[in-house]
């Protein structure tokens, strides 16, 4: 019986789909970029929008997702940046996945996990725009596309988030 | 023949002694169990009731995956800082809705409850025996509180 009682102790339900760090500021992001190897952080690049995309190259939707930032990062190079961090992967592969699909943005490692749990993401792809001002603005889970980031970096502009 | 009564009496002693013996001893191995400091302690119970949000059906205790690792690193952190279990599980939620293994009170408390339980059985049993045992003369009374019946 005692156990009955116990087994119907109901568990914590799912918690809403936004992403709590909407709004928020923007987890700080800094390390060696995998392919230049100059240090890049996302702080010093306050003053412009940042997708800041979430990677693995074992990640087929990764792959999917790939030529769609480089298209958004090339149509939208004059007022946001890529800036993408690997995802449970070794340096060497994601340098490989970059390399592959011509990625002309930056990526920092991130081998233990710290800036992923700071962003909440459990799965690749996840994809954060911070706001000039530093803000997460937007996020969206799941392959971007070019499309997809471009509204949300439209939305963001139209509501003055870059100033806030 | 006068001796059989006497016999059985500091057989009961002998009994009765054995059983706070062993209570006495259980009580110590539980202590033994868990030495740890309330941080550690804390921080084990809260590893055990987080989900590792990139497995399936794993704690963060149990899993060797990063987020889980990372994630233990900031429940330590948070424990250390002075948090409590629910500001920590709350912040872990807000990041991973959902990755709580096992709702607070719930069958784990069993895994406390019954060994505390059956301890308090055996420490009921024991005093009961000694006070019986008391009151038929076989243990003298401590402090010579007049106890004999």
């Amino acid at each position: 019986m005692l156990i009955a009682v116990f087994a119907t102790v109901v568990s914590h339900p799912p918690g809403p789909a936004a992403n709590p760090l909407v709004g928020e500021q923007a987890p700080a992001i800094s390390g060696a970029d995998l392919l230049s190897g100059r240090v890049e952080r996302l702080g010093s690049l306050h003053g412009r929008y940042v997708l800041v995309s979430f990677f693995a190259s074992w990640c087929a939707p990764c792959a999917g997702e790939a030529p769609q930032l480089a298209s958004f990062a090339f149509t939208d190079r004059k007022v946001a940046s890529v800036l993408g961090v690997v995802f449970d992967d070794s340096a060497g592969n994601a340098a490989g996945f970059l390399r592959r699909y011509g990625a002309t943005w930056p990526a920092v490692a991130d081998p233990t996990s710290d800036i992923a749990v700071a962003y909440g993401v459990a799965n690749p792809p996840q994809s954060f725009l911070v706001s000039p001002a530093g803000r997460v603005v937007a996020w969206l889970p799941g392959a971007v596309t070019a499309g997809a980031a471009e509204r949300e970096l439209q939305k963001a502009e139209s509501e003055g988030a870059g100033v806030g | 023949m006068a001796d059989a009564p006497r016999r059985g009496g500091s057989r009961r002693t002998f009994l009765g002694l054995g059983l706070a013996v062993v209570v006495a001893l259980t009580f110590l191995a539980i202590g033994s169990v868990h030495p740890l400091p309330a941080g550690a302690a804390r921080v084990r119970y809260l590893e055990s009731v987080l989900k590792c949000p990139s497995c399936t059906d794993l704690s963060i205790g149990q899993s060797t995956d990063n987020i889980a690792q990372a994630l233990d690193r900031d429940v330590a952190r948070g424990v250390a800082a002075g948090e409590s279990n629910d500001a920590i599980e709350s912040a872990v939620l807000a990041k991973y809705p959902g990755a709580i293994l096992e709702p607070r009170g719930g069958l784990g408390a069993l895994v406390v409850a019954i060994p505390a339980a059956l301890v308090a059985l055996a420490g009921a049993a024991g005093v009961t025996f000694l006070v019986r045992a008391r009151r038929r003369g076989v243990v003298p009374a401590v402090g010579g509180g007049g106890a004999g019946g």
